[in-house]
């Protein structure tokens, strides 16, 4: 079937899974306040959702307050949330991403989406902030933190997160074929990075 | 699933390992359960009262126009038949023949709504019908015409 326009469907996007029945009782179990049903959604989405969140904003802190406010809307209309429009992780993650911009946008006026506009530049308020934090330094984090933003969230949904492509490019808002050259783009700026990490 | 580069790949376990404080987790799933808590309770399906009233009000108005314009083609007080035939609509007065005569030279000006309804075969008797006592437990589909204080003035049955 051919979903309707919506947010996952404005850019190419063709067809996605289903949600599990799964998903649906958990669903209708917030729908009427049970909070253990919120708990194990939770648990189980929040994580991927951080991730992202924190690929993107490069800060802890947003990163928490964009899966926060993600649930929130969950909360306040769980039936907003159609499953044959895509994953319901890729619905949280497409409102964290929602919500990131929002802050960018309220703080500097204007977040160029364009990739080459945005090719050597970061416009997370702490880029140079806690994504390597958690975890080790090395070449590989430090390049991908050098990235350009839409080239990180194509290299963290698709390489980090194993998204399909189409469920990717929903999130990110853009088409397939877009998600693909950001890919591509990304993936070989990252290995020049590391090349020229190794010369140096 | 994808094509992700060989080298990249061991990038993966290392991201999905990534997690937030712990107690900055739990104070976000403490945050959203009290908001959840403080939701006003899901009413029952409020939405069905919403298109029943819709249904009526649209019902009771397409009922109206169609007396209306019934009255329009046999005006009451220019037939001389019985009550009965007095509106050439097949109702059957229920309230005195004077009462019933004024609620439809009001009916001109103000809305008489007809409501859908059904009567059991055996109250026929009472508009002084004749039915079959065999099939008396069985209903006829009827219309009610109320003026708008919602007193039935008149029966019409249907079948």
């Amino acid at each position: 079937m051919q979903p309707a326009m919506g947010w996952l469907t404005r850019l190419g996007f063709v067809a996605a899974a289903p949600a599990s029945s799964d998903d649906s009782v958990l669903l209708a179990r917030l729908a009427a306040g049970d909070t253990d049903a919120l708990a194990l959604l939770y648990r189980r989405e929040s994580g991927s959702v951080y991730r992202y969140a924190l690929a993107l904003a490069g800060d802890e802190a947003a990163a928490l307050d964009a899966v926060q406010e993600a649930f929130a809307q969950l909360l306040r209309g769980p039936q907003r949330f159609q499953p044959g429009r895509g994953s319901l992780g890729a619905y949280l993650a497409g409102i964290a991403r929602h919500q990131l911009l929002s802050q960018w946008r309220d703080a500097r006026r204007h977040v160029p989406l364009d990739d080459d506009a945005l090719d050597e530049t970061d416009p997370t308020p702490g880029s140079d902030a806690r994504l390597t934090q958690a975890q080790r330094e090395d070449g590989l984090w430090a390049a991908i933190r050098r990235l350009s933003w839409p080239q990180r969230e194509a290299i963290t949904l698709v390489d980090l997160q194993e998204r399909p492509y189409d469920e990717a490019a929903a999130i990110a808002g853009v088409s397939t074929d877009v998600l693909r050259t950001r890919l591509h783009r990304a993936r070989q700026r990252l290995a020049d990075l590391l090349a020229a990490g190794e010369r140096s | 699933m994808n094509d992700t580069p060989d080298w990249l790949r061991p990038a993966r376990a290392e991201f999905a390992r990534l997690q937030p404080d712990a107690a900055q987790d739990a104070a976000v799933l403490a945050r959203l359960t009290r908001q959840l808590r403080a939701r006003p309770a899901p009413r029952e399906d409020a939405r069905w009262p919403r298109r029943l009233a819709w249904a009526s009000g649209a019902l009771g108005a397409t009922a109206a126009l169609l007396l209306t314009l019934l009255m329009l083609l046999d005006p009451p007080g220019t037939s001389r038949a019985a009550p009965v035939a007095a509106t050439g609509s097949g109702f059957i007065p229920l309230v005195p023949d004077g009462e019933f005569r004024a609620a439809l030279a009001a009916g001109r000006s103000a809305a008489v709504w007809l409501q859908p309804a059904e009567l059991p075969r055996e109250r026929l008797a009472l508009l002084g019908l004749p039915f079959d006592a065999g099939r008396a437990d069985e209903f006829v589909r009827a219309e009610l015409m109320l003026n708008p204080s919602g007193q039935v003035l008149a029966v019409r049955l249907l079948n």
